[in-house]
């Protein structure tokens, strides 16, 4: 039991530790690979802190997939920093080189405005009463109605439907932005990066039937223990990266209607329920009865599950890609050129 | 002090540092990094709050907004770091437009003396 403090205490200045580490880093390698290590601590905050549903995501979320999509920018945007060895270090911003960093005056309003802004959250946090209850008996009492037993997914799917929808909203806009930043629309002509490996696609083969059972299981869990569809739309999402990165079907593969049908699923799903829910007699929108709760919420789940992952996993296959072929080649010549 | 206490201060630090970090580092990869700390923060602190406000289990509302906040953070992770790449390939030059630090061995030798 007196152990809890000094974990606390342990696990938070290694959070800030790392924070300041890869902000204050001038290695942009080394940048990434500490913000995968602070996934990691923070995913730590999460079990600590008893929210096992988000460690599970973020532990997939904020370590594997967002690592993944630095260091596949990094080699693109910066060729050269991954190849030294001892890191050439061109970001060193000292502030006796005025002339080319932002002059001091820069870092000191930075300074004054960022302790501005601390204290005045310092001050919202302890000004906070010591004891209130939030919504968590709110929720309890009417768990029993949601048709789960899993507080976090009855609020996802029953009591806060609508955060839901429009995260799919979200996730469907962010793909559209990164779609308009490229040249051809969807992943399919997307080749892998490197030919495939033998022992990688071997790995792969045999891992990924085990990751697809994962995914549903975790989807099946999330009626009763920390689970559900984002968690496993993250796992889906990972299989998919994997399964290209290896050279094997993936989304890059995929037809392109059932590829389009896949994005929009998990919106549309709810946008007709949704309508259905307005225009039937004396409704609320998005409010559906008892007795259906159980079945709507797992086939809503299902879809859901699967428009993350096959969102996520086209938005991750298509930044890795980078802009395509002629960018390795374009980007050496005008890092040439560029030396005036 | 108690650990809600311990866990929201390093949240309005984590903030604080990420909210620093974006303002006056250049390089846009690292202001990625930075917008992603200030995400880490405001989770961090919502966590907190529903630890605090445990009865039976802790607060679940605040879990299922940050769920949901982490899965919008990777989405909107992966825009930006696909507008950055557009960007580089744009204007063809390292996004952090520092076109005069090609050669940082030679200039940084070179002022090392007094």
């Amino acid at each position: 039991m007196s152990l809890a403090p000094i974990f606390d205490i342990l696990l938070i200045t290694a959070l800030l530790l790392v924070s300041w580490r890869l902000l204050g880093n001038s290695d942009l390698f080394q940048a990434a690979v500490l913000f995968i290590s602070f996934g990691l601590f923070l995913s730590l905050a999460w079990v600590r802190l008893q929210a096992p549903d988000i460690a599970l995501a973020e532990a997939a979320v904020g370590a594997g997939l967002t690592g993944a999509l630095l260091f596949a920018t990094l080699k693109i945007v910066e060729p050269k920093q991954g190849r030294s060895k001892n890191g050439a270090q061109p970001k060193s911003c000292r502030l006796d080189r005025a002339a080319e960093c932002p002059g001091r005056m820069h870092y000191i309003l930075a300074s004054i405005f960022v302790l501005g802004l601390a204290g005045l959250l310092l001050t919202a946090v302890f000004s906070l009463p010591d004891t209130a209850n939030g919504l968590a008996g709110l929720t309890s009492g009417f768990l029993a109605q949601s048709g789960v037993e899993h507080p976090v997914t009855a609020v996802l799917l029953n009591f806060r439907l609508y955060d839901t929808w429009l995260e799919l909203g979200v996730l469907l806009l962010a793909l559209l932005g990164v779609l308009g930043t490229r040249d051809r629309l969807g992943p399919q002509n997307v080749t892998a990066a490197q030919p495939p490996n033998p022992v990688l696609s071997w790995l792969v083969r045999g891992l990924a039937p085990f990751m697809l059972l994962a995914t549903v299981y975790l989807l099946w869990l999330g009626d009763h223990a920390p689970g559900g569809a984002f968690q496993a739309g993250v796992v889906l999402a990972a299989t998919l990266v994997l399964l290209w990165l290896a050279g094997l079907g993936s989304v890059v593969r995929m037809p392109r209607h059932a590829w389009l049908f896949s994005l929009v699923a998990g919106f549309s799903a709810m946008l007709v329920l949704a309508l259905c829910t307005t225009l039937a007699p004396d409704a609320v929108a998005l409010a559906y009865p008892q007795s259906w709760a159980k079945a709507l919420i797992l086939l809503l789940e299902s879809v859901a599950t699967i428009s993350i992952g096959v969102i996520l996993a086209s938005l991750t296959v298509l930044v890795l890609a980078g802009e395509g072929e002629a960018n390795g080649a374009g980007a050496a010549e005008t890092d040439g050129k560029n030396g005036m | 002090m108690t650990t809600f206490h311990l866990y929201s201060f390093a949240a309005m630090l984590l903030a604080a540092l990420g909210v620093y970090g974006l303002i006056t580092r250049r390089h846009l990869l690292r202001k990625v990094m930075a917008l992603n700390i200030i995400a880490g923060g405001a989770f961090l602190l919502l966590i907190s709050t529903a630890y605090r406000n445990q009865g039976a289990f802790p607060d679940p509302v605040p879990h299922a907004m940050v769920l949901t906040g982490i899965v919008v953070a990777i989405s909107a992770t992966g825009f930006a770091l696909a507008l950055i790449q557009r960007i580089q390939k744009q204007l063809g030059q390292r996004p952090d437009q520092e076109a005069g630090d090609e050669n940082p061995d030679q200039t940084e030798t070179s002022r090392s003396g007094p």
